[in-house]
């Protein structure tokens, strides 16, 4: 009798148990160094702001798993002609505040986000006029064919017009006296909205119980608390002790330790950022050098010496630790356009590169200064002092200055490019070929409209042809086979150097599952908690 | 005393002014803000207009003048990270700031000062250096 009444107990219990746990709220913790620092999505083309800013809002298209576009918003998209392309937007959407997804809506948001306080206007530029052609259809007018519109449409927040009209917000925060009241507040379509904003420390956000895509894609979280955490050790430490459930962007000399641990997982991706070094090959004397009257980068057998004195299996498992893919390529794999066939290096070979120098006419070598920043990449000035080495062994005495970044972009970027030497990353924001060599291959244009980061001033007439032809050709196939022609003119003509693409390193609780993208974006609707 | 007040108080709008001067001139080494403040695609000609905006084209005395006229009339400007007034933040964080303040003070003339005299009057005994040995390890306490 007293046994059954204690298996009665126990089972009321499990059963009271079971009810608690379907009735308790999932609250999913996680932390960054950084804080997501506006809840504005026009503000800032951060990539940490847009991707914690995108659970609240959405665009017209997103990204999948696989970084594919799919429909968000719009439901459908094509090509009527080559320069319009039509958008029908989805039925049913409402945004947080109840009022329901409208035309005017994109209209509204795509004029928000080109006019000033918007730091999207550059990635916009191509549309001429944005059309409402029926009550679910708009026209997206470019001025040329625009192949990669929907790319740059997929950082285009859909905001609700009439909610910005009534806090005055129509546009994005200029940085005048007073704040926009969207800096703080949110009112997207997405799975999450906002319910406690506290910059710097702490932000909340409730699952939308009203999200359109619940149907396919149940959100498994009721509540995310995001806490800025600044010091790396202290972020480590809370996820090891279980006060958080993920951290974003470990640092890699904690992996191993974090690795070992077995309540933790980590997860890699490759980052879709290229690491490369640039030469200055426009003046005719470099500005730090002991070259005088001439400029050594002007040959291509320097910039060949260069390339194959650097011993790039070293820095990706010394420096980085194994935590890099090397590339040969100024493209990583995800970027469309990226080409696995011509993904090949030239090899490290510091006895050609010293014979290549020799018959350059510098047998001896000779003093070049070199450009890094110190706080942008991850081990940016371990990789830059790994370079200085390397190239002592073939007689080149490099001056590095690691500087912090501020002031590391003003010395080498348009308009002055101070640079003889430098070590750069890129991010194809669109995820497309077309976004690197624009600003890194094509001859800089004396607006700096085109070519603007490429601040070794490289010129090649038929690779700028190439470009010409890519960015207007809607034919993705014939699109992709001039992208790996460019690429592979720019490959053998050491226009660059590329080293490689690092690995996005997070790691969570062994309970979580989600979704790590290359882009280091992080959507909250793929996290599990089991 | 009047006459000692005002020199006191004298002397520490000097010291703001040198303060807020170091603090100004410190920001103008560490790079040029707008780069941490857009992103890659940004165009070379907006940047140029948001300098513009900002007053960072200005000679660094203009820009001094500016900062610190404002400042006087409590108006610090607005967060170039957070887009946010300034002075808003501050007042966010003033009263844990006063708290922590006034505590320590509280505990340094109720418990310090006591401590401080009976040790003075009674310097070999047993409980002064009870007393200085707590103090000396609170002393050496981290910061935090």
């Amino acid at each position: 009798m007293a046994a059954s009444g204690g298996k009665c107990a126990l089972s009321a219990m499990i059963v009271f148990a079971a009810l608690a746990a379907t009735a308790e709220a999932k609250t999913f913790r996680w932390a960054n160094d950084g804080d997501p620092t506006t809840m504005d999505p026009d503000a800032r083309s951060d990539l940490f702001v847009q991707s914690f800013d995108f659970n609240m809002y959405e665009p017209l298209v997103r990204r999948d798993r696989n970084l594919k576009l799919e429909p968000a918003l719009a439901t459908e998209w094509a090509n009527v002609n080559p320069t319009t392309w039509r958008f029908k937007i989805r039925h049913g959407v409402t945004f947080h505040d109840g009022t329901p997804l409208s035309v005017e809506d994109v209209l509204f948001s795509f004029q928000r986000a080109v006019a000033p306080g918007s730091d999207l206007a550059a990635q916009l530029s191509a549309v001429k006029e944005v059309k409402k052609i029926g009550e679910d259809t708009v026209d997206f007018i470019t001025d040329g064919p625009a192949p990669i519109l929907p790319n740059y449409l997929a950082t285009l927040a859909i905001m609700s017009k009439a909610w910005c009209e009534a806090h005055n917000t129509v546009t994005a925060a200029t940085l005048k006296d007073e704040e926009s009241y969207a800096t703080r507040n949110g009112n997207g379509t997405g799975p999450f909205m906002l319910k406690d904003r506290q910059p710097m420390v702490r932000t909340v956000l409730v699952k939308n119980p009203k999200w359109w895509g619940l149907k396919d894609q149940p959100i498994d979280i009721d509540e995310v608390v995001f806490s800025r955490v600044e010091n790396p050790a202290t972020r480590v430490s809370a996820l090891l002790s279980g006060d958080i459930d993920m951290i974003y962007n470990v640092p890699p000399q904690d992996i191993e330790h974090v690795e070992k641990n077995a309540v933790v997982k980590v997860w890699q991706t490759p980052e879709l950022r290229t690491m490369f070094l640039g030469m200055d090959q426009s003046r005719d004397e470099l500005l730090e050098s002991s070259v005088k009257g001439k400029n050594p980068f002007k040959d291509k057998r320097v910039r060949r010496a260069f390339y194959q004195a650097i011993d790039e299996d070293a820095i990706a498992s010394k420096v980085m630790r194994g935590f890099a893919h090397r590339t040969a390529l100024m493209v990583g794999p995800g970027v469309n356009g990226y080409d696995p066939t011509i993904d090949k290096r030239f090899p490290y070979d510091p006895a050609a590169a010293k014979k290549l120098l020799a018959e350059a006419g510098y047998p001896d070598g000779f003093q070049v200064g070199f450009d890094c920043p110190n706080d942008r990449y991850v081990n940016d000035e371990a990789i830059c002092q790994a370079v200085v080495a390397m190239l002592a062994k073939i007689g080149v005495k490099v001056n590095l200055l690691a500087q912090t970044k501020a002031k590391y972009f003003t010395k080498i970027n348009a308009p002055g490019y101070q640079t003889s030497f430098y070590m750069l990353g890129w991010t194809p924001g669109p995820l497309d070929t077309l976004h690197m060599l624009s600003n890194l291959v094509q001859t800089r244009s004396a607006d700096f409209r085109e070519g603007a980061w490429n601040e070794g001033g490289y010129s090649n007439p038929a690779v700028d042809e190439l470009i010409k032809k890519i960015s207007v050709e809607l034919d993705s196939e014939k699109r992709n086979e001039l992208i790996s022609q460019a690429l592979t003119i720019v490959r053998d003509d050491f226009a660059y150097i590329p080293l490689h693409q690092q690995i996005v390193v997070w790691a969570s609780r062994a309970n979580v599952e989600l979704a790590p993208l290359g882009t280091n974006d992080f959507q909250l609707r793929y996290v599990t908690l089991h | 005393m009047l006459a000692f007040i005002i020199q006191r108080l004298l002397q520490s709008v000097l010291v703001m002014l040198t303060v807020a001067l170091i603090a100004f001139a410190l920001f103008n080494y560490i790079g040029d803000p707008i780069n941490n403040m857009v992103g890659q695609d940004t165009s070379v000609a907006d940047r140029e207009r948001l300098r513009q905006e900002l007053g960072l084209n200005d000679n660094f005395v203009v820009q001094f003048a500016r900062f610190a006229g404002r400042a006087v009339q409590g108006n610090f400007g607005l967060s170039y990270q957070q887009a946010r007034p300034v002075g808003q933040i501050i007042l966010e964080k003033m009263p844990a700031t006063l708290e922590l303040s006034f505590m320590a003070a509280a505990l340094a003339l109720l418990i310090g000062v006591p401590m401080g005299i009976y040790t003075g009057l009674h310097r070999h005994s047993w409980a002064s250096q009870a007393m200085m040995a707590v103090s000396l390890i609170a002393c050496h306490c981290r910061h935090f």
